[in-house]
């Protein structure tokens, strides 16, 4: 095969992966339109597209169900399911674990632990009126339990699979704290509680929004300068480090990136679980394991995925929103198994 | 001027000593050395100590060398690369990324291909690497190697998926790329038959020391084949000025 041959045959898949992205990239505006759209206030697509480009010929009522509910939560559902996607896809890879997740390494349990101990101390401090202390707590929480990890990981070295077993390990016992705390609260600590860890999107507003965009548009583009270093760990981590690639560090940076990612995404919103763990595959049934191309593949997949959730939390129950985290595992897990079997059909 | 200087390595794992004191005598640029032992013997061991210059693995290492130690050496481990649904050829181009090439797209693709032709494996460049036999994912981890062009390689056990021919072929191929690059190799290898015909010198373990080195008619003698393996041999010097051996049976039939 000639270099040209070879450059050429490279090219076509390329082009085919840059297809999918653009494909996704598509799904996530209509997925984002449908969120939009969706809501026990009527408000039908002309008079969306009204509110956006015109707010002013939008009657109040209108106006404030666009521009303070529905836009907030639905871009939030982009931005959180796109820092799931993401932290899931890098911890995945570097664990070399396809049920490494920022849930199962138990970064999702500290925040709920947490939030309920936010909760149920009754700890309402505010900044500028701003009901600061749950968020605040979830998010240390979460970033704790990721040096946590990251310190591990320093000290067993190359070991992932002790360090995917103390992040389950991790998970049941900011779990089994969390319910020591819902057992000594009062009824209606133990309902905030339950109510935060099934993770609900509609508590976003547009500052909560902003953080959790900015994260990603920080994060996203150190994860997409580590793809290559990603990309080969992905042929065997001896392999990589026989030739040079400092694996310490590219772990290092990769596990912080998760921690901060997850930690910022799920204080606002929740624990909200499935998204980190099954997005990431997803992305890579349809991208395979190049990271240049997983890497935005996967943060528009998890994306998506939290954007049709929210749709379908909207319309499941008519005149109730059901709680975000419900509709993820509902329509994610037949989707991903129909997935999965899709897959072993154009294998066999 | 050598690519590794006369070393001695000792190692430990806990209170275990896995080397005690094994000299590798100073390697030339153009020379194949091989590591031969019984199974458990430190062949690993010895090369992960050198490759990793003692950083590598949990064990404790001592390294005490004359000479140089190759700056620019590559370990291939015994592990083949994983069957991911990554082509063999997204497997070298990210690695040259990750590892700060700043190579064009241009010359980055005939890189790579001058290296799988090279190795008679250019069909290979686009097929996931799930779809790829243990042999070839080892031909693709061998690639990976060379494109890095080392001084000094350290195959740990390179020919264990492949199948005679290949075997021969791989170790044709070591020969070339260290006359071209006055580069040096070190590998572990199982077969002795194969070590004697394909490296210049041998050093042969057992039980974490070196029982002999040297060139393969002086290390691999009917009593030295008794002592570390076991097993009831006879050499012989073949047609071709080779070293045959044979294996007649082991030591307790």
């Amino acid at each position: 095969m000639t270099p040209e041959q070879l450059q050429s045959q490279y090219r076509a898949i390329t082009r085919r992966r840059r297809l999918m992205l653009a494909g996704l990239s598509l799904l996530m505006v209509a997925s984002f339109a449908l969120d939009l759209a969706t809501g026990p206030a009527a408000l039908d697509f002309s008079q969306i597209l009204i509110g956006l480009v015109a707010p002013d010929q939008l009657d109040l009522g209108m106006r404030i169900v666009l521009w303070d509910v529905r836009l907030p939560d639905t871009l939030m559902a982009l931005a959180v399911g796109a820092a799931l996607g993401l932290a899931g896809t890098e911890i995945q890879t570097i664990l070399n674990n396809p049920l490494a997740s920022p849930f199962t390494l138990g970064i999702s349990s500290a925040a709920t632990l947490g939030a309920a101990t936010a909760i149920a101390l009754n700890l309402d401090g505010t900044l500028f009126g701003y009901p600061l202390t749950v968020p605040l707590a979830a998010f240390l929480c979460a970033v704790l339990s990721g040096f946590m990890i990251l310190g591990l990981s320093n000290v067993l070295g190359g070991n992932a699979s002790s360090i995917v077993l103390f992040g389950i390990a991790l998970l049941f016992f900011c779990d089994a704290l969390t319910a020591v705390l819902q057992f000594v609260s009062s009824d209606e600590a133990v309902r905030q509680i339950v109510f935060w860890r099934l993770g609900d999107l509609t508590k976003a507003g547009w500052t909560e929004l902003t953080i959790v965009s900015l994260t990603v548009f920080l994060i996203l583009p150190l994860a997409f300068r580590a793809s290559a270093a990603l990309t080969m760990l992905r042929g065997g981590e001896d392999l990589a480090a026989g030739v040079g690639l400092p694996l310490a560090s590219v772990r290092r940076y990769a596990i912080l990136r998760v921690s901060v990612l997850t930690a910022v995404a799920v204080a606002f919103v929740g624990a909200i679980s499935f998204i980190g763990l099954v997005g990431p595959h997803i992305a890579r049934l349809l991208l395979g394991d190049n990271h240049r191309f997983l890497i935005p593949g996967a943060a528009l997949t998890g994306g998506v995925l939290l954007s049709l959730a929210s749709f379908v939390s909207k319309i499941a129950v008519p005149g109730i929103i059901v709680p975000v985290g419900i509709a993820t595992s509902l329509i994610g897990v037949p989707f991903f198994i129909a997935l999965i079997f899709s897959q072993r059909r154009r294998i066999a | 001027m050598s690519v590794l200087g006369a070393t001695t390595v000792s190692a430990s794992y806990g209170s275990q000593k896995v080397l005690d004191g094994v000299v590798v005598s100073d390697i030339q640029p153009g020379e194949i050395v091989g590591v031969l032992g019984p199974n458990g013997s430190g062949k690993s061991t010895l090369l992960r100590a050198l490759a990793f210059k003692g950083k590598g693995g949990g064990g404790k290492v001592k390294l005490e060398s004359d000479g140089p130690i190759a700056e620019r050496s590559v370990y291939m481990p015994q592990s083949l690369p994983s069957p991911s649904p990554l082509r063999a050829y997204e497997l070298l181009a990210s690695q040259a990324r990750a590892l700060g090439d700043n190579l064009s797209a241009a010359s980055l693709h005939i890189q790579i291909s001058d290296v799988l032709r090279g190795l008679g494996i250019s069909e290979l460049a686009m097929r996931p690497m799930s779809e790829l036999s243990g042999g070839q994912r080892q031909l693709i981890g061998y690639a990976l190697a060379i494109s890095r062009t080392p001084d000094l390689l350290f195959l740990d056990e390179p020919t264990s998926a492949l199948d005679i021919r290949w075997q021969l072929r791989l170790f044709e191929n070591i020969r070339r790329y260290v006359s071209d690059n006055r580069a040096a190799c070190l590998a572990a290898v199982h077969d002795i038959g194969l070590a004697a015909r394909a490296c210049d010198k041998l050093l042969l373990l057992s039980n974490g020391a070196a029982v002999a080195t040297g060139r393969p008619e002086d290390v691999l003698t009917e009593d030295n084949l008794a002592v570390v393996y076991g097993v009831r041999a006879h050499t012989y010097q073949r047609s071709d000025g080779a070293l045959g051996i044979e294996i007649l049976g082991s030591e307790n039939e």
